[in-house]
Parts: C-alpha cells; sequence; structure tokens
C-alpha cells in the first residue's frame, strides 16, 4: 500500500501556523477518532483516553510553530498522543495506595447514591450503532462504489492508483467516491436526526 | 464533490484556499467535513473502536481559542555573513572610518601622534602637550580605544589589515 501524502494536511497545518486557528479545528476533526483508538489501546479506559486525546491536541497545537513538516502531521501528532499516553500510564503506576483509592472509589457517589457510569463515560459515543450504520450502507452501494470507497478509506490508495485498479479514468473515481460518500451521509444524518 | 476531493487532496492546490475558507465559515460545510472524516474512521475500525464525544472538538475547540495565536517565525538569515571577502571589506571600511574621525579629534587636540606596530599588534604611543591633563586622559582613552579595536579586528580574522593606524596630525606651534 502506497502512503499517499497528505497535501490537505500540509495545507491546514501552514494556515494553523499563520494563525488561522479554525484549521486546527478541521485537523482536529479529521484525527480526533484514530487518536482517541490509538490511545486507549495503551490506557485501555475510553474516559481517559479522549482526556488524553484532548491534552494531545493541545500539545500538538502548542508546538506547531516548531513544525517543519520533516514527517507528516499525522505521524507527527501520533508520536505526541503516544508519549502523552506513556506520560499518563507512568503518573498512573505512581498513584496512592490501598487505602487512597477506597476513598477515591466512595467519592464517586453521587446524591442518588449511584455509581458514576464508567463502562460508557458520558460523552463518549461507542461506535456499533454508528458502525452498523455504515456497514448497511456500504452493503446497498452499487459495486464500483463501493469499491471505489473501501480501496480510498481502507486501504489508503490514491486517486491515481484507485483508477489504475479499476481500470477507469480518475474522474469516474472521484464521482464514485463523492457518490459513495453522499449515500453514507445519507444514512449518518438519518441516524442523529 | 469538492470537499470530497479536498479530503482526498485531489484538488488542484489553487482551490484549496478558498474552498478551506468556505469549511470554517460555514457550518453545514464544516458538518459535511466531519461526517466525511467520521465515515473513514468507521470504516478503518470496522465499527469496533470508540469514537470521540459529540463535543470533543468544540471542546478542543475552546481551548484552543484561550491559546495564544501561532505564528511561525520565518527562516532566519545567518547571523553571520561568511564571505570573507565581505568581511573583510566591512572590517576595512570601520576601521577607515575610525580612523578619520580619531584623525580628526586628534587634529582638534592639536598634538601629534604617532603609532607603530610590532608586526603582531598594533601599539600606539601618543605624544601630547604634558601641560594640559585633560587632553592627556582623553587621548590614553583615544589610545585604549585603538587598541583594543585593532586587537579586536585581528581576532575577527582580518589579518590582512595589519591593525595599526597612522594618524599625523601638525604642532600648531611648530
Amino acid at each position: 500500500m502506497t502512503v499517499m501524502v497528505e497535501v490537505i494536511d500540509e495545507e491546514l497545518v501552514r494556515r494553523v501556523q499563520k494563525g488561522d486557528k479554525k484549521a486546527f479545528d478541521l485537523l482536529v476533526l479529521k484525527y480526533q477518532n484514530r487518536i482517541i483508538q490509538l490511545i486507549n489501546r495503551y490506557v485501555r479506559d475510553p474516559h481517559e483516553a479522549q482526556d488524553i486525546a484532548q491534552e494531545t491536541f493541545i500539545k500538538a497545537y502548542r508546538a506547531m510553530a516548531s513544525f517543519r513538516g520533516d514527517s507528516a502531521f499525522y505521524t507527527w501528532i501520533y508520536r505526541i498522543a503516544i508519549n502523552t499516553a506513556k506520560n499518563h500510564l507512568a503518573a498512573r503506576s505512581r498513584r496512592p495506595t490501598d487505602d487512597e483509592i477506597e476513598v477515591e472509589v466512595a467519592e464517586q457517589f453521587e446524591g442518588d447514591n449511584s455509581l458514576k457510569d464508567q463502562e460508557t463515560p458520558e460523552g463518549i459515543l461507542l461506535s456499533e450503532e454508528l458502525g452498523r450504520t455504515i456497514q448497511l450502507a456500504l452493503d446497498e452501494l452499487p459495486g464500483e462504489l463501493r469499491t471505489a470507497i473501501t480501496l480510498r478509506e481502507m486501504d489508503g490508495l490514491s486517486y491515481d492508483e484507485i483508477a489504475e485498479v479499476m481500470a477507469c479514468p480518475v474522474g469516474t473515481v472521484r464521482s464514485r467516491i463523492f457518490r459513495a460518500r453522499e449515500a453514507i451521509d445519507k444514512k449518518i444524518k438519518t441516524l442523529n436526526g | 464533490m469538492r470537499i470530497s476531493m479536498l479530503m482526498d487532496s485531489d484538488l488542484d492546490g489553487r482551490d484549496n484556499p478558498r474552498l478551506i475558507d468556505a469549511i470554517e465559515s460555514n457550518p453545514e460545510l464544516s458538518s459535511t467535513w466531519a461526517r466525511y472524516c467520521l465515515m473513514g474512521d468507521l470504516m478503518r475500525s470496522s465499527g469496533t473502536g470508540i469514537l470521540a464525544g459529540r463535543d470533543f472538538a468544540t471542546r478542543v475547540s475552546g481551548m484552543i481559542a484561550q491559546e495564544p495565536t501561532i505564528l511561525a517565525p520565518k527562516a532566519l538569515r545567518p547571523a553571520i555573513n561568511t564571505r570573507p571577502g565581505i568581511v573583510t571589506f566591512g572590517l576595512a571600511a570601520s576601521l577607515a572610518v575610525v580612523a578619520v574621525l580619531v584623525g580628526k579629534s586628534v587634529n582638534d587636540h592639536a598634538g601629534v601622534f604617532q603609532t607603530a606596530s610590532n608586526g603582531q599588534t598594533g601599539v600606539s604611543q601618543m605624544a601630547a602637550k604634558p601641560s594640559d591633563q585633560a587632553d592627556n586622559l582623553a587621548d590614553s582613552q583615544f589610545n585604549d580605544y585603538l587598541v583594543m579595536h585593532n586587537e579586536t579586528a585581528y581576532m575577527a580574522g582580518s589579518a590582512a589589515m595589519l591593525p595599526y593606524v597612522r594618524v599625523v596630525g601638525s604642532r600648531p606651534n611648530r
């Protein structure tokens, strides 16, 4: 699989470095889920993963002035995420003794005496329902649209490479990917109401 | 369709800035960007990975808004021009200016100054009217200045410019 140069990331990074904070918002939207999933592989706690991901993005923003583009933006923020996760793990290993942990557990009981939800922390979307929706939408797509979007999103092929694989013009690839996204988007919008 | 192409870095680079401006300023377009990103994430994780909360990006955006605006510095010019010809010329020019200024000052003090070089460093000697203590002090200070300046110039590598200055004045009452 060829690693495609993310020209759009370079463009967004340049804008951030010129003072455009909204460009950084677009980068957050693009990489938030990947970063959270990466961090969760280390900490095994969705709630903590989200907190660490938030910290990761803040750190990345503060370091943007010194980002020279020697590596892709994604690999650069990947490293920040891993280091931040490891720091939290190290701090976690230095946490208080069992007696003090019991106090923390007790503090988690709210006024209604119910334990705070640790399995599904507030604000964290579990992907199962959305995942099912996406899969249903993919199954309903015409074959060439499904192939095009899968090659792009799951295999990371460029439009030129997809055109070669599917033996069609690049313009056709462009159109197929867009139509696939639109069809899936309709399903997602329906789900969100 | 253009957002789809932009996400895949397929647009002509010239169109990117305007489209990004549009996405940043139009909530509907930025929602489309967010959903397209989500699609890819879900497909790659096969629907089994955790996702960011609905307000994650909004919270991060709010925190970024509190941060100082990033302005990456421009590429700095080298602090030292390493071209020897220019360095030597610059030092020569500065020494010449000093020589002119010192010479003028010496003449104004109506003394005779003569320096001699020992071949390694400049050593300046002055003769001044012994009766004028103020002039002696000023001359001494000038002398110190010349010595220090010449030594510095030599250390900077302008060895070709033997660090001495010959200044000749005239005794007004001769």
